[in-house]
């Protein structure tokens, strides 16, 4: 059985929790409500008022004046992940971690010594809550696709087995829209279709799908009947570490995109020094107002997972190699591949007293990180990295 | 204007010369190159602005003197297709006109006057280097040169001219090339000058020296160095930035030394890289008594051993190499020629000494922490 564990309204329940008074009070985390800025996470309450994460920072400020404006500090919230982190790995080792917030998690293997996967799944939950004060919503299934959807169900603080014979129930009544996948455009041949529920789109035969929508087509029936067979993968047997942010508000500030780049791009770095493992290949996708997806690559001539020269790589890539006029951004996604667990380095001819510092500052910030995590450690310059 | 050349020799001066020409720039006037005939010769000149080439065109008469721009590819399409042994260029102020026997050809021309001019090697003060040793000396250091890094000095090949002998290293900061080869003065040069060359520009000059070359004349002028070799002159901006004083990392002392023979060892470091992929690329070298195995281990492609027979008889000891590093060294080799191969320990620097005065070294790949 699969978990997928998503940890509600992640970066404001952390500010609520460290700061009790906000408790109750519209909190929004990101930007500054008189400049720019986006906001990067709203609580429940601020939420009420039509503010969600993506917005400007302003228009949030409009929506809801009385709102508590917070800076955000990404690298205490990665601190708060690596606990939930070390929660989740008492249990099993398959932990797939999506973002901060989120992860999957195969507890098939574990259920000998934990129990049923169910019951795995509620001492997660409890122990988040014990441990750390947070609240995180729980789905299990037999697989990640239903998972994902049980978690987000009964959000916030929702918990939701789904076991297979009940698939079809869960499923059949839920809207299309639910189906990886399904954006705008094929929710508007759904529509056309008559095809509102899950359940409906079920009944419908696979050929039909497939001259609807070609080899999407089976992906929509396979979900349709609550198949999905991917394996959840821990990062150390990846192929590749990604991570990515849609953004419920296109961006077209470049400073903003920057500034996104840069969180993920300390994600992923993190994740690779976690593992022990190097990147060569850098990968930026961008995905435009319109849909259209790009990725541009670039290989380095090692591997590395110093986050200054992954970052190095990143913003050239974001400020050289996408097309000089673009529409707004949709989504931002940044990924290494090519890894390298061998453990070896090549050696160097000639000192390089540069990257030597870049390893260190990154040494003795993922310590800080692990052992304080509530000092607030961030890079300096963040939007200017690219100048130094 | 009027010309008459022989087609193999034309197209070859527009193969040379085209190696200029820019495959993208704002500048779209420098996707041609200019034909330029004077007095005393008849040329192609190519440029990006960062390297120029200027090649005499042999076996090509004309009767007045002028110029005119001919677009590289176009022309070079009609070269390759057409079967005549000569071929008629007619120039007039509206339009070139190429005529094979059967076929005629009338292209659009741009004014000449707006492409930049670049004189013939007139240089008083230069050093002289046999051309073959020249082009052999680029072929073994050019491959070290560093062409992804954003570290612009590596991107070149370092160029030490003395009063009598030439140095030439290049380096990625993994491996390193030097070789050094005698040569002469011409008139009075600097005492120490050592202009770092782009990659492309060395690219270049290998391809553009011919087999009957005998000379080549090198001439540094402030941020610019000029070659003739034959019929060819090349400009290039030097490279910027300092080049790491590479003697520093070059061992003196070592532990073993094994001799081997370049052609077979070749062959045994192309069997140990065909199980090895980007992200598993060390390979081992154990060397033990009268054998050297090359360990190649990849997950989910497999593992391999390759023994080949050496004269050693020092402690066992395991050095881990990236293979492209030796293969691409072995390769500018002829497979009959004798090769040292230095040793001091796993973690410090390994040297190829061929005869003495070329040298190769490379770092090994070492365990994190």
């Amino acid at each position: 059985m699969i978990l997928h564990i998503d940890m509600d309204a992640f970066y404001a329940s952390i500010e609520e929790r460290d700061n009790p008074s906000l408790v109750g009070k519209p909190v929004v985390v990101g930007g500054s409500a008189e400049g720019r800025g986006v906001v990067a996470a709203a609580n429940y309450e601020a939420r009420k008022f039509g503010v969600h994460s993506a917005m400007a920072a302003a228009r949030a400020k409009r929506l809801c004046p009385h709102a508590i404006f917070l800076k955000p500090r990404i690298d205490h919230y990665a601190e708060v992940s690596r606990q939930i982190r070390v929660i989740f790995e008492q249990f099993t080792p398959l932990v797939e971690p999506l973002s901060l917030d989120e992860a999957f998690l195969d507890v098939t293997g574990s259920e000998a010594l934990f129990g049923p996967s169910a019951e795995i799944g509620r001492q997660i939950k409890q122990q988040i809550r014990d441990k750390l004060h947070l609240v995180a919503s729980v789905g299990v299934a037999t697989n990640k696709f239903i998972a994902k959807i049980a978690s987000d169900v009964q959000k916030p603080d929702g918990f939701v087995v789904v076991e297979s014979h009940e698939i079809q129930t869960f499923l059949d009544p839920l809207p299309v829209g639910r189906l990886w996948g399904v954006g705008k455009v094929t929710g508007q041949v759904f529509e056309q279709m008559s095809i509102g529920t899950i359940g409906q789109l079920r009944h419908v035969p696979l050929n039909t799908l497939i001259d609807w929508f070609g080899s999407s087509g089976e992906h929509y029936w396979q979900l349709a009947h609550g198949i999905d067979e991917r394996r959840v993968v821990p990062d150390r047997e990846a192929k590749s570490i990604s991570n990515e942010t849609t953004f419920a508000e296109d961006i077209t500030d470049p400073d903003v995109l920057r500034a996104w780049l840069v969180e993920l791009v300390e994600q992923v770095a993190r994740r690779l020094r976690q593992h022990d493992i190097k990147g060569r290949t850098v990968d930026l996708k961008v995905r435009f107002a319109n849909f259209k997806t790009i990725s541009r690559s670039l290989t380095l001539p090692e591997p590395t997972n110093i986050t200054h020269e992954l970052l190095e790589v990143g913003i050239e890539l974001l400020t050289k190699r996408l097309p000089s006029r673009h529409p707004p951004v949709r989504l931002l996604g940044f990924g290494v591949n090519k890894l390298d667990g061998s453990g070896t380095s090549q050696q160097q001819l000639f000192d390089r007293p540069d990257r030597n510092r870049h390893q260190d500052v990154d040494r003795v910030a993922d310590q800080i990180t692990a052992k304080f995590g509530k000092l607030a450690l961030r890079r300096g310059a963040r939007l200017d990295t690219s100048d130094d | 204007m009027k010309l008459n050349c022989h087609r193999g020799s034309l197209s070859s001066a527009l193969q040379i010369v085209s190696g200029a020409v820019p495959a993208r720039t704002p500048k779209e006037i420098l996707k041609n190159v200019k034909l330029q005939v004077t007095d005393s010769e008849i040329s192609l000149i190519g440029t990006d602005l960062e390297t120029s080439i200027r090649h005499v065109i042999k076996d090509c008469e004309s009767d007045q003197s002028g110029e005119v721009l001919l677009h590289t590819a176009r022309l070079q399409s009609i070269l390759r297709e057409i079967p005549d042994e000569r071929v008629a260029l007619e120039v007039t102020p509206e339009a070139l006109i190429v005529k094979g026997g059967r076929s005629r050809f009338r292209l659009a021309v741009q004014d000449p006057s707006e492409f930049p001019t670049i004189a013939a090697f007139s240089e008083e003060n230069y050093h002289l280097i046999d051309a073959a040793t020249f082009r052999e000396m680029i072929r073994r250091t050019i491959f070290s040169c560093d062409v992804e890094s954003t570290r612009y000095a590596l991107g070149g090949v370092l160029v030490d001219l003395g009063g009598d002998s030439v140095t030439m290293a290049a380096t990625d900061s993994r491996r390193l090339s030097v070789i050094s080869s005698p040569c002469t003065v011409h008139g009075t040069v600097g005492e120490t000058n050592s202009p770092v060359i782009p990659h492309r520009a060395m690219s270049l000059l290998e391809k553009s020296l011919a087999e009957g070359d005998e000379q080549v004349k090198l001439a540094v002028r402030g941020n610019d160095v000029v070659v003739q070799a034959g019929q060819s002159t090349l400009y290039s901006r030097v490279v910027d930035g300092r080049f790491p004083r590479y003697q520093d990392v070059i061992p003196k002392e070592f532990n073993a030394t094994i001799e081997l023979v370049a052609g077979p060892f070749y062959s045994t470091v192309r069997q140990a890289q065909i199980v090895t992929d980007q992200e598993s690329r060390g390979v081992d070298f154990e060397f033990s008594a009268d054998t050297l195995t090359l360990v190649s281990k990849a997950p989910d492609i497999g593992e391999s051993r390759v023994e080949h027979p050496i004269s050693y008889s020092g402690s066992e000891m395991k050095i881990t190499f990236d293979p492209r590093f030796l293969a691409e060294f072995l390769r500018v080799l002829d497979a009959e020629t004798q090769v040292h191969f230095c040793l001091i320990d796993p973690q410090s620097a390994a040297v190829f000494k061929v005869g003495e005065s070329y040298t190769y070294v490379i770092m090994p790949l070492a365990q994190d922490h």
